[in-house]
Formats: C-alpha cells, structure tokens, sequence
C-alpha cells in the first residue's frame, strides 16, 4: 500500500514540527504544512491529501471556517478531517464536529494517539471510498445525464 | 467619606452608580404623595375641629406629630421621618398663617400660602435631596413666618378661637415646631443621601468584583489555551528523542532534545509572563505621584543598552526638561521598556528611535481620544515611541493590545514574544488613567508610532543633572 500522505494545517511552527515527526517516526505518512487557513485550503486543493489536520485558532481563516469550506467543495467533501484543538470546550468541539470533521483531538494528546487518530481516519475513508465505488458500479448513469434532465422538467 | 469620582471609572461601574443616583428623582414622590394622603384624609378634618377648639389643640397636634417623627429619625426609620416632617412643617405654616390671617384668616387660605410658601421648596428640596437645600428651604420658611407672626396682628378667627390668652406661647411652639421640622426634614435626607452612598459603594464594589471575576474566566480561558500548545510540543519532542534514542538514531535523538530545551524555554517566558498580567490584572489602584518624564525616559534608554547589547540602534529623547506626569514610576517605566525593547526588536540596526513627549491641553486630548480619558484638570501629556521598522498593519492596530495576540508574521519568525508585552503596556496605562494606541501604516522602513497619553502633573524641576531635552542622542 502505497504512503499516506498528510496536511497538517497549524499556525505553531513546534506544532507543524512535532506533529509531522511523529507521522514519519511512527508511522510511514508523507507530510506537507501549511502555516494559516487559508494557505491550507490552497494547499488542499492543489495536493488533494489523504488526512488534514486542522488546528482552530489561525490566522487568515480559523479551522472550523477551513473545514466547512472543504465540506462545501465537492471535490474535498470526503476528506479525512481531524480537528487538534488547544480549545478543550464542549462547545467548540460540537461546532467543530458539526462543521464536519470527523474527529476532534485536543491538545496535548500522545504522539502515537495521534498517529493512530489519523491512521483510522485515513484508513475508514478508504473503506468508505471502496464501497462507494462498488455502489456506483450499480448506477452505471453519468451524473451530468441525471442533471440535464432535472434542468427540463 | 467621599463620592468617588465618576471620571475615573469603567463604564460598568459608571452604569452602576447611575443606576442607584437614578432613584433619587423618584424618592420624593414616595416620599410626598403619603404625607399629603395622610394630610388631606386625617389631619385636615381632624385640624378643622381643632381648629374651632382650640389653637392649642392644633399645636399639640403638630407637636404631637414631630414627636413621633423625632422617634423615627432616632430609630433611623428615614422614610417615616421625612414624611412626618414634610406633614408637620405643612400643618404648622397652616396654623401660623390662619392665626396671623394675612388673607383672611380661614383655613383654604392658609392651606394656599402653606402650599405655596412651604410644600413647594420641601418638594424641591426633596428632588434634590441635599441636606444643604433642605437647610436653606427651612431657615427661610424660618424667616418668612417670623415676619409674619412679627407685622400682622393676630386674626378674627385667631382672637374668637383663642381661649388662652398667651401670645407668647402662640408665637414660640410654631415658630419651634418649624425648626424641628427643618431638622428632620435635614436628619431625612441626610440619611438617604448617605443610604445611597452607601448601596453605591456597594453596588461599585458589586460590579468591579464581577468586572474583575469576567476578566479572570478570560485569562484563565486564554492561559489554559496558550499553554496546552508548548506543553504538547514538549511531551511530543521526549517521547519522540526516547524512540529515536532506543533505535540509535542518535542525531535525530539530538534535534528533538534541541527543540525540546527551545519549547521549554518558552514555556518558561509564558509562564512568567502570565505571572505578570496575573499581577496587572489584581492592582485597582495604583499610588500615583508626580514623575518628571525625561529622567524615565533616559533610564528605559539606557536599560534597552543594558539588555540588548547587540542592538545598534540610535534612542533619542526629545522631552521637555521639565514636563511631568501623574504615574506610578515602575507600571511607567515598564511600559517605555516593553514599547523600546519593541521598537528595537522589529527595526533594523542603526536606524533611528525617538521617545518625545508633548504636554496635551484637555480640549486636544478629548478630541484626539474622545470618551476614552477623564476629565484632568492640568490636562495631559502624550508621549510618542517612534521607529523605523517593520510596521503594524492597520487592520491589527487594535489587536495587538489584546492579551496573547502576535502578528502571523512573527508566528515562527526569529523575534521571540509572548504576545503578552503590549497588552501589559495598556493594562498599566489604563491603571494609571491614561490610554495607549498606535499608528501604523504597515510598510516596512516606514514603522509605527505607539502613542501614550497620561494625565499631566505640575512641572517638576529636573534634579540635580541638567539634561538637554532637545535632541540629545543616545547611543544604544
């Protein structure tokens, strides 16, 4: 299987440091950085990632803003989105969450903790795209064909 | 014990005294309405027949009346008081008037002059609700019913009625009455007066403690953020070194331990700083004195020399020799430290800082800062920090005073901060009545100039060393 590769998206540069140590310490993950929000979703875009992982209080664009508008593009809507906040509140883990990450860790939290954070994140989005894929096979219509005729009727 | 000071207040402790003070134009008529009930249901039949009884009825009536008020003000029973008083001063202009009978001697004539001569200056008296208006309101009802009593004979009614003839005694209990009603009506609201000064206090105390207890949560929210970062940095870069050290990775082993020292470091500034603002946060009122400016600034001068030895840069002082202030010398001086240490950190060697100072009259500063400073009667002095480097974009110009906030620029950059420098220069600024901003165009070369103005005190002769104040140049 091939690496993982991974965006770690936090304005702390020890964070950006230890974090992606340890992603290739303990685990075999290709790691990429961005230092703000905005230059996240850039990076995004431009890498598609297997995992993000978003820290909240940015500059630019904070974290639940990154993952709503990675929610909202279609081309990112299904990526693997892990919240690591200094922001402990159950509030904010909720809006988090709701904003649609699909985990949220707080800080501090064990270097090996968080690989296998990402690690399951990666690999149940994996699974997750397999079984889409066996499911599309069962609607052999392209989506450009359903579309057309909505804009008719 | 005095009223404190409006101006020198936050507007949460402005709107809670205003709220006890605005209870004042409401009390009189809690106060008058049950006093001209009792009047008009009970006293003026009641004086009606005492009235063609007796004059002295109608006096023991009144004194009967100040007795009982007298009991109230002794077992500070203040509402009850004031209003016996406002019905006894009223019942005693109406006998002095019908028994001296300037109209005609009958009882809606009196009640008219007694309305108009009497109850109208008590109900002003009233709304004030100044022991002083009460004061000046009694002594010349005094007066008005001496005259009275003194230029026109006694009345029909007054003769007919009065089977006792003591004119004497007649002239004296009213007259007596009246001053005992003075000084209750004085002893009333005196006591409310101070009533409410005393629920200010403890209104004020009530919304500094909460004030204080929001600012404390904030801190306690912010610290408990700003530390859970390096602390995770730390524990990472250990645990990290201990599995690079067991598979003999011992130059990676090495960097980790290097960086790990490097966040601990830091932590350890955090922590010192948090110590600090923990201290800014606890001091209400600072012990502030007179300072002359240039001295201080000389010394910050000299201290950023100390501290930074490698630092070329070129402080100039251009402050009046000797212009004052009304400061606290070390929360002072650690504010010039914090703004030149600043200046020196984000602009390049050898170019230039100036510290200058310039006395500000009240009008200038109002409309420089307006509704951010107290009125000050000798006005203030502002004193500018100038350099030439990097620049706040103005978009950040008021951020950067709130607590752990640092430009995304010097996130990761060589200039170490905790974010915390200059929000401890507007917690002291403000402690000492002052305020603190900057202005910036955010081109860097063209710098920023912070701006500090504080309330000025009488000039203070420079001590014994004469300093040149115009110009002179300090090699830092």
């Amino acid at each position: 299987m091939a690496a993982h590769t991974v965006l770690v998206i936090d304005d702390d540069p020890y964070i950006v440091d230890v974090i992606s140590s340890a992603l290739r310490i303990y685990g075999d993950f290709v790691v990429s950085v961005a230092m703000d929000g905005a230059a996240g979703l850039e990076r995004c875009m431009a890498e598609r990632p297997d995992v993000v992982v978003v820290d909240v209080g940015m500059p630019r664009m904070d974290g639940f803003q990154l993952v709503r508008a990675l929610r909202g593009d279609p081309q990112t809507a299904d990526l693997p989105i892990v919240i690591l906040s200094a922001r402990v509140q159950e509030k904010d883990q909720l809006i988090g969450l709701m904003s649609g990450a699909d985990c949220y860790l707080t800080k501090p939290v064990s270097p090996m903790q968080l690989v296998e954070a990402i690690r399951l994140a990666a690999s149940l989005a994996q699974e997750e795209r397999a079984e889409r894929a066996m499911n599309m096979a069962d609607y052999p219509l392209p989506a450009e064909h359903n579309l057309a005729d909505d804009e008719e009727s | 014990m005095s009223q404190p000071s409006m101006s020198r207040m936050t507007p949460v402790e402005r709107a809670a005294l205003a709220s006890v003070y605005a209870a004042r134009r409401w009390q009189v008529l809690r106060l008058a309405v049950p006093g001209l009930l009792i009047y008009t249901l009970v006293l003026v039949p009641v004086s009606s027949v005492a009235l063609a009884a007796s004059t002295l009825l109608q006096m023991l009536l009144s004194g009967a009346l100040f007795g009982v008020a007298l009991w109230a003000t002794a077992t500070r029973r203040v509402e009850l008081a004031a209003q016996l008083a406002l019905v006894g001063t009223f019942l005693t202009s109406v006998i002095i008037t019908i028994n001296t009978g300037p109209i005609d001697g009958t009882l809606q004539s009196g009640t008219l002059v007694a309305l108009t001569a009497f109850l109208l200056p008590i109900i002003l008296a009233g709304i004030l609700a100044s022991p002083r208006v009460v004061v000046v309101v009694t002594g010349a009802s005094f007066a008005f019913s001496a005259l009275l009593l003194a230029v026109t004979p006694l009345s029909a009614n007054a003769q007919a009625t009065l089977h006792l003839r003591v004119n004497a005694l007649l002239v004296i209990v009213p007259l007596l009455a009246q001053m005992g009603a003075g000084f209750l009506s004085f002893a009333g609201t005196y006591g409310f007066r101070r009533m409410q000064r005393d629920l200010a206090d403890v209104r004020l105390a009530y919304a500094r403690e909460k004030e204080t207890e929001q600012l404390r949560e904030q801190f306690i929210a912010s610290v408990n953020h700003e530390l859970r970062n390096p602390i995770m940095a730390v524990q990472h870069y250990l645990v990290m070194a201990q599995t690079l050290g067991s598979q003999g990775k011992l130059e990676e082993q090495q960097r980790m331990l290097q960086s790990g020292t490097e966040v601990a470091e830091r932590l350890t500034k955090l922590v010192q700083s948090i110590l600090e603002i923990r201290r800014l946060h606890t001091v209400t009122d600072l012990d502030l004195k007179p300072i002359a400016l240039a001295p201080l600034a000389w010394q910050a001068a000299r201290m950023l020399a100390l501290l930074s030895p490698g630092n070329r840069q070129l402080v100039q002082v251009q402050i009046p020799n000797d212009l004052a202030v009304l400061a606290e010398t070390e929360h002072l001086q650690e504010v010039l430290g914090n703004l030149l240490a600043n200046a020196a950190k984000y602009s390049p060697p050898n170019s230039p800082i100036t510290i200058a100072a310039r006395p500000l009259s009240l009008r200038e500063a109002q409309v420089l800062r307006p509704g951010r400073l107290p009125a000050e009667k000798l006005g203030f002095v502002e004193i500018t920090v100038r350099d030439q480097g990097m620049g706040i974009p103005p978009d950040k110009a008021l951020i950067i005073f709130e607590p752990f906030v640092r430009l995304s620029r010097d996130e990761g950059s060589p200039v170490i901060g905790s974010g915390l420098g200059l929000a401890i220069c507007r917690a002291n600024v403000q402690a000492m009545h002052g305020d603190i901003w900057v202005e910036s165009a955010g081109i860097p070369g063209e710098g920023s100039t912070f701006h500090i103005v504080l309330p000025r005190a009488a000039d203070q002769p420079p001590p014994t060393r004469r300093l040149d104040g115009k110009g002179a140049e300090h090699g830092a």
